[in-house]
Formats: structure tokens, sequence, C-alpha cells
């Protein structure tokens, strides 16, 4: 049967494959309902390349197989990827794959993703962001009405958009191509279109059919035509219908060559010499769905039998057939070791299914309970990690097992923080200490230290912190526990830095660093860069935090660990902020906002983020996003969600001269900031109070505000310049006389801050500035490539063939920020050389007039 | 999708040549703004064609200095709209 209407997909794919051949490689992603030719028109792709064909597709089990594409994929690759794939972890075999996609061209094809594994979804996510520099044209498959609004193959599809893949939907047939193929096959054409709503496979079972009536379903089309079979083929039939996907030759080899032939020359099934299939699918449920279920359990025990002893590890499929046979020992057997290969392979919601499926048949084991809360806890489902915890710490209690239970409780402690609970959290981090105490030290009683030292560093109390971690860094210590060692000393790094000792807290979360990066403990690696991170930018250290950013979120995106790549593309947004640099401030912040993993922690400083820069610009849409995330920071009741929310509300209230407003917004920050005592938080809330017209705060705050509140101005402006937050060195310049007030107004302008401009001219007025600064013409301020007064002053350098190191000590700044303007420049002026950036700098001073400095 | 006015003020004249130059400029705009989702409706021009007041459908204010920047059009204030009628009460 002729393939009719898809050409220009066709076309497209054909020059995918085109490109990837000769080293660029791409994506498409192909959908349409079932039955709509998305196989036959990759079958025809297939047929026409020259490249290697590398096929692989999902089956509908009740749980799928971890990786099962590339199980299908493996022998076209090699038998030393097949080894590969039975003994190595994840991260080996994607390397593999992605090395072979480097050195020899292929078309890739995954079909039917949306029955994917998360190891499949994480795979296909994987080749995605290194498809660009791959020999592969990747075509994947699914069914949109399989893929609801929150199925997890949505945020795969859109990371792949984001990538350059293209989209491709699949739709029926016309009216004309339908009496083409009517007119073929030598039959009426008469209502087929009508019937068959164009669906091509409905179509060709129709016209193969050979009725005079039309069958009312594309199911009815196809039992008609196995009706006509004889009893033996038929039985055939059944066998192969119960295995999902495709069944193994030998699977069926009870069956008579006769019979299995009539199959095959009906075209029901097909036979590619190692596996029987149905032609489609939907043929396959057809038949499946219209067998007795007592003979079903019996065809579905036969496969189990012979699984179990030809394909032992194909667990999985063992534990489907047993699920199907009603067969609970041989569920109990083969289950659990299902279970952790899929975990082994990050397919972690298949873990978990396996293990609800195992606890439903044994609910009091307490093994099960603990490893089906880690695999939920790794997927984010909080509420049911938490009931398995409590379970399992209930049975753990009744056997005696006194540092199983105390384990537990630590575990407890932690979902509870997850959940938002913080007092809860901490009750049970006490119970689970008390309860090891009484026994000898143990690695449970460490990590329940390490865990309560957390939640300490977490609401502030740097004595506790340091106490407990300390306790859990000597016994990591002597023990040579490294995953200990690592989370105890992230925890009292980042709290005593926060409490002003920046050398020492930097030191014990750079040891923190290095022994994740040395043990590959990617969690806490991301951990200890976030932190390293934060703490740098809250105490505007910027050289630093550049460097942890940067490696962070690159370490992050190797690694695939989404929810630490927002979350630090959060802190960068905000460190993008303070340093002036606004429009990539708001791209980065918008982006946080707008990816599906975002969860309420990064969600808050990326709002905060993006409500500040749009009050400054006097842009509007400040308030609604600020309401939105203060309900979010109060409900988590920590002071580093909570103070930039509020911060970013007052500065919001000063800037658009709602005076009366300020002590409202302020009062979340001085609640939760005054009890403490880190003095950036403690400077910043002085500083806001100080202009809300209440009394600041007034001990352990640091330089700058300080000075600020305390009059002098120019220590101020001169503190923040060196420490390069321009904004903050216009709002101190703008208290000072006429010339510092001309420069912080200048500043102002360059950052584009509007509003806050506009506030401050009312304060300049109201002070009895008789002459306020009017703004500089609106022709030097039209500076088309939209760079900020430090980009300008580092163009000049540039231009007169300074390097690096020599604008770093010229500026009295690190290479480091130096390299970060450089790029910065070269990408707002679109230009990838320092000669052509010198070019670019001749025309944009025929027009400029910005100060040298600031 | 909200609406916003956007003011502008251009050092020298707003010019924009009814002819080939004049489309080739509006067009470029245009594919500049549906790359981040802005619509350009219409805009109102002063008598000295120093100042615009351009109204625009955009998914945020963000989206509009970031076409504005690629136009080359400088921004004085965003604000968001929504229209009220004269003829609303009757």
């Amino acid at each position: 049967m002729p393939v009719l209407e898809r050409d220009a997909h066709l076309d497209q794919l054909e020059a995918l494959v085109g490109r990837a051949s000769s080293g660029q490689g791409g994506i498409a992603i192909l959908s349409g309902e079932a039955g709509i030719g998305k196989t036959t028109l990759l079958r025809q792709l297939a047929s026409r390349t020259r490249e290697r064909v590398l096929w692989g597709g999902c089956d509908e089990l009740f749980t799928p197989r971890p990786l099962g594409p590339l199980h299908d994929i493996a022998p076209q690759i090699g038998s030393d990827f097949v080894r590969l794939l039975a003994t190595s972890d994840r991260t080996r075999i994607f390397d593999a794959l992605h090395s072979d996609l480097r050195r020899d061209a292929a078309l890739l094809v995954i079909e039917d993703v949306h029955w994917a594994d998360d190891a499949t979804l994480d795979l296909i996510r994987f080749l995605g962001r290194r498809i660009d520099r791959l020999s592969c044209a990747l075509a994947v498959t699914f069914r949109d009405e399989e893929v609801g609004r929150n199925h997890p193959m949505r945020r795969v599809t859109g990371d792949l958009v984001r990538a350059g893949a293209r989209r491709m939907r699949l739709e029926p047939l016309s009216a004309a191509a339908v009496e083409v193929l009517a007119r073929e096959a030598n039959r009426p054409a008469e209502r087929l279109h009508e019937m068959t709503g164009g669906n091509p496979f409905y179509v060709t079972e129709l016209l193969a059919g050979g009725d005079e009536s039309l069958p009312a379903s594309v199911r009815d089309a196809v039992l008609a035509r196995v009706q006509r079979l004889s009893h033996a083929a038929r039985e055939v039939l059944e066998m192969v219908s119960v295995v999902p996907s495709r069944a193994e030759s030998w699977l069926v080899e009870s069956a008579s060559l006769d019979a299995l032939d009539e199959c095959l020359t009906a075209a029901i099934l097909r036979d590619d010499g190692r596996f029987l299939s149905f032609r489609h699918e939907l043929a396959r449920r057809a038949v499946e769905d219209s067998i007795p279920p007592a003979r079903a359990r019996r065809l579905h025990a036969a496969m189990l039998a012979s699984l179990a002893e030809r394909a032992p590890d194909a667990l999985a499929r063992l534990v489907h057939h047993a699920e199907k046979a009603g067969d609970v020992d041989a569920l109990l057997r083969h289950g659990p070791a299902a279970a952790e290969q899929a975990a082994r392979h990050g397919a972690h919601r298949e873990a978990v299914a396996h293990y609800a499926r195992l606890l439903h048949h044994r609910p009091d084991d307490a093994n099960l309970l603990e490893r089906h809360a880690y695999e939920c806890y790794l997927t984010q489902q909080i509420e049911s990690a938490l009931s398995s915890r409590r379970a399992a710490l209930e049975i753990r209690r009744a056997a005696g097992d006194r540092i199983g239970a105390g384990d537990n409780m630590r575990w407890i402690s932690r979902l509870l923080w997850f959940a938002g609970d913080g007092a809860s959290a901490a009750t049970f981090g006490d119970d689970a200490i008390r309860e090891l105490e009484t026994l000898p030290p143990s690695p449970a009683l460490a990590m329940a230290w390490s865990n309560r030292s957390q939640l300490f560093m977490l609401e502030g109390n740097v004595e506790g912190t340091v106490q407990l971690g300390q306790r859990a860094i000597e016994f990591a210590r002597e023990h040579g526990d490294m995953l200990i060692l690592s989370h105890a000393l992230n925890n009292v790094g980042t709290a005593i830095w926060h409490h002003g000792s920046f050398d020492e807290g930097r030191a014990s979360l750079e040891e923190s660093l290095e022994i994740a990066l040395r043990h590959g403990l990617e969690e806490h690696v991301a951990r200890a860069y976030t932190n390293l991170a934060s703490s740098a930018v809250i105490a505007r250290e910027h050289d630093h935090a550049w460097r942890y950013l940067d490696e962070g979120i690159a370490y992050s995106i190797n690694k695939d660990i989404d929810s630490w790549t927002v979350y630090m593309t959060a802190w960068r947004a905000r460190a993008y902020l303070d340093c002036g640099e606004w429009t990539r401030a708001t791209d980065d912040a918008s982006w946080v906002l707008g990816h599906p993993s975002a969860t309420a922690i990064s969600r808050i400083p990326a709002a905060a983020v993006l409500a500040t820069v749009r009050a400054r610009r006097g842009d509007p849409e400040v308030m609604p996003l600020l309401d939105e995330v203060r309900e979010l920071a109060l409900r988590t009741r920590e002071l580093q969600r909570i103070a930039p929310v509020a911060f970013a509300r007052v500065e919001a209230a000063w800037i658009a001269g709602r005076d009366q407003r300020m002590a409202d917004e302020l009062r979340d920050a001085i609640e939760v900031i005054t009890p403490r005592r880190e003095p950036w938080q403690r400077g910043q809330l002085a500083f806001w109070m100080w202009r809300a017209g209440l009394d600041p705060i007034t001990d352990l705050l640091t330089e700058p505000y300080a000075r600020q509140i305390a009059g002098d101005w120019r220590a101020a402006a001169d503190d923040w310049t060196t420490r390069g937050v321009p904004y903050e060195t216009a709002l101190a310049l703008v208290e000072g006389d006429a010339d510092a007030v001309r420069r912080g107004l200048h500043i102002l302008e360059d950052l584009g801050a509007k509003g806050t401009i506009a506030r401050v001219k009312r304060d300049l007025r109201a002070r009895g500035v008789r002459r306020v600064p009017r703004g500089r013409r609106a022709s030097t301020t039209a500076n088309p490539a939209q760079l900020t007064a430090r980009e300008m002053e580092i163009l000049r350098l540039v231009a007169d063939g300074l390097r690096n190191a020599e604008i770093a000590s010229r500026l009295f700044v690190s290479a480091k920020t130096v390299d970060h303007h450089v790029s910065s420049v070269l990408t707002k002026l679109g230009v990838r050389s320092r000669t052509e950036a010198a070019a670019a700098l001749a025309k944009i001073g025929s027009f400029t007039d910005l100060p040298r400095g600031s | 999708m909200p609406r916003y006015m956007v003011e502008r003020t251009f050092p020298s004249c707003l010019q924009i040549p009814i002819n080939d130059d004049g489309m080739k400029i509006s067009n470029t705009v245009i594919s500049n703004n549906a790359a981040e989702g802005v619509t350009w409706v219409h805009s109102y021009v002063s008598d000295d064609k120093k100042k615009t007041f351009c109204i625009y459908d955009a998914p945020t204010p963000e989206a509009i200095r970031k076409t504005a920047q690629e136009n080359g059009l400088p921004v004085d204030r965003i604000t968001e709209v929504r229209v009220l009628d004269p003829y609303f009460y009757r």
C-alpha cells in the first residue's frame, strides 16, 4: 500500500539525516494518534538512508523496563555495548552511547515515548542537550492522546524544542487520499473516509478485510480479519498478543509452522528473524483484549515460565507476566530485583511502582517500606515517603531495632522539612539523636547529628550548627565516611560564613566540595556549590560568586540534575542584579519562573529579582508577583526566603512613593532578622528601616550600610564601588554633594533605573536642592548596545590593547570579573573578537558620551 | 496577554519613509517582536514626530524592552493599560 500525504515530512526528515551525516545532529519529534503512520513514515525514511539505523521502542508493561529502548538498540551497536549495558552504571552507558554517536553517523529512532521509563526520558534529554555535536538524527515518536498535561514527557519535549527540535504532528489522510487507496485496492470508497476519520491503519484494515459491510471500529475490523483464520493460527496470535510490543520467536516455538505462516501471509504478524510482532500495536491490543480472563492468565503463566528460563534478566517483563498471571510468589521473587535494577538506572518512578506493588502483598516488610520511601524521596513524592517512613519506624520499634528506628526518625525529620514543616522537623531530628545516643556511636547517629546541624543552620542558630556539625565531622573523619563528612562540613561552613567568618566558612565549604567531587557524590557537589555561591552573593564577594556559579551550573547541567541548575540560576540572577547587569538578571529570573521543575525555593528568589528590576525601571507588574511569592516564602519560615521578598517589597513601596506602606512591608524581615546575628542581613534591614523612618537596629551591621545610615555617604559609596555594585553605589552618592548627586544619577541612568531616578529626584527637591540635575540628553543615553558604564570603561581599555590581567590590575578587580565583563561586552556588541569590539567602539564613540568610570 | 502603552522619545524626528525601505524597517520590527511573543498593535505620534505612544500586546515588560533594544528603539515608560470606552455606561 502506498504512503500518501507524507512527502513534506519525509523531505524534512531526510534533510535532518543529511545534516547529521555531516556532523550536525538534530531532533524530530513525531506525534499523532495511534495508527496515524508514525512508524510507517520512519520505516520509509530508514529504507532511504545510507547511514546505520538504530531502532528502539518503549513498551506497555505495567512498569516499563529501565532503558527499554537501549536494550533493543544495543545489539545493533555491538557486543561491547551489550555487555556495558548489562554491567555498568548509567553514566558510563550514556557516555559510551555519546561517543559512539560522535564517531559514526546514525539515524536513532525511539518509538512510543509516552510509555518511557524515567531513565529513558533522561537519556533523551541527555542526547538532546548534546545533539548539535553528534552525528545523529534522533527521531522520537509519541501518541498525543496518551500524553496528558502532567505527563513527564511534556517536560522532555519542552527541553528538546528549546534545543532546536522540529515538531511534526501527523494529520489524518484527506478524503482524496483515502479514495486513491480504495481505488488501488479495487474497493468502493464510499463512507470510508467518514468511518475511519482518515486514520491510515484503520483504512488499510478495512480495505484488507474484504467485507461488504464496514465494521464499526478499528477493533472490530481487526477481529473480523482474525476470525477468518484457522483455530491454530488464532492461538498463535493470542500467544503473541500477551507480549507487549514484540515477542522473541522462541516464546512461541510450541506453535506449528503452518499456523505461523498463516498469520504472516494474512499480514497480521511480521517476522524479522528474531522477533514476531503485530503489524500494528492497535491490532495486538484488539486481540489481547478479546482473550477471556482465565485463558489470559494461563498464557501469561506460560510466558513467565519461558522467560524465566531463557531470559532471567528481563526483570520488568517477568514482573509484568507474574502480575497478569496472578502469581504472587513469582512477583515477590522477581519484584525486588526489578526495583533495584530500575533504581540503578535512575528510573526512580519505575522503582517506586515496583515497591508499591510489592508492598501491596507484603505491607509489613520494613526493608521494602524504607526502599519505597527512598525512591519516593528521589522523585519528590514527599507525602508517600513520609507515610512509608512512619510505617517502617513502627515496625523497627516493635522489633527492638533501635538503630533502624532512629534512622527512620532522622529521615522523617528531613522529609518534614521538605514538606515545609520546620517545627516538626526539629522535633523528629531531636528524637532521632536521643534514640541513637543511648547506643554506641554509629553512622546513623552521625547522620542524625548532621541532619540536626543542617536544620540549625537553616534556622540561623550558628552555635547549634557548629556543635552538632563538629561531632558529625569527628565521627566521619575517624571512620572515613565521606558522605557524612561532606554533608556536615557544608552545614558548618555555611553557618559560620553567614555570621561573618568569611575565610573560615569558605574553607569548610571548599573542603566539603572537594570531598564530594573526589567521591562523585553528585547531590553533595551541587549543594556545596550552591552554598558557596549563595554565601558569596550575599556577602557581595562577586569574584568568588562568579567562579562558584559558573562551575556549579556547568556541573549540574552536565549531570542533568535540573533542580540544582534551576536553583543556582536563580542565585545567578541575583548576582547579575547586584553587578548591574539587569537584562541578564531578568533573563535568568524569567527562565527560572518558566521552568516546569522550579519549586518554591527557586521561584521565590527569582521573582524577587524580577520584581526588583521592574520596580527600579519603573515597569509595571511588581506587586502581583511579590504577593504570590510572599505567601510561599512565609510558609517556609526561613530567613533566606523571607528576607529577599520583604526587601523587594519595601524597595518597590519606596520607589512608588508609598512611604507609609514601607514599615508594614518590613515587618516580615524585622521578625526573622532581628534575632539573628548575620551582618549582611542586618545591614540591609537597618538601611531600609532607616529609609522607612523607623529606628534602625544598630549592632552587627556590615560596614557600607552602617556608614550610610551614619551619614557618611562618601565612605559608603567607596565601599560599594570596590565591591562592584553600581546601584548601591548610586544610592549612597545621591545622599552627597552636588557633584556626587550628579554622578549617582548618571549611574542610575546607565542602569536604566527610571523608577528609582524619579523617586530620588523627588527627595532631592524635598531636601531643597534647587537645581536637580536633568538627565543627559536622549542622544547620549541612546547607547544602542546598552553597555553599562563599567562595560564602556572596559571596552575602552580593550580597544587600547590591554589584556584582561592588565585591565584587572588597573581597575582593582580580579581577572575573572574582567573576563565576565569582556564576554558581556562582546555579546552585547554581537562581535567575536577584541579587534571587532574596538571597531564597534569607534562607531559608538561617535554619538555617545558616557563617563569614564563610575 | 497583558496590553501595554510604551512611551518613547526620539532625539531626532522619527522617519519611516513610505516606500520599500520603510516596509523593510516595519518588517524587521515585526519579526523581532514575534520572536519574543510581542505584538505591536498601533502607535500615536506627536506632531513634532519626537514622541510616540505605542500600544503593545506582550507577555511581560521585559519582552517589550528586549524587542525595543533589538529594534534600536528608546523606551521612556511602560504602563499596563486596559480599554475604557466613553460609551461604556450607555
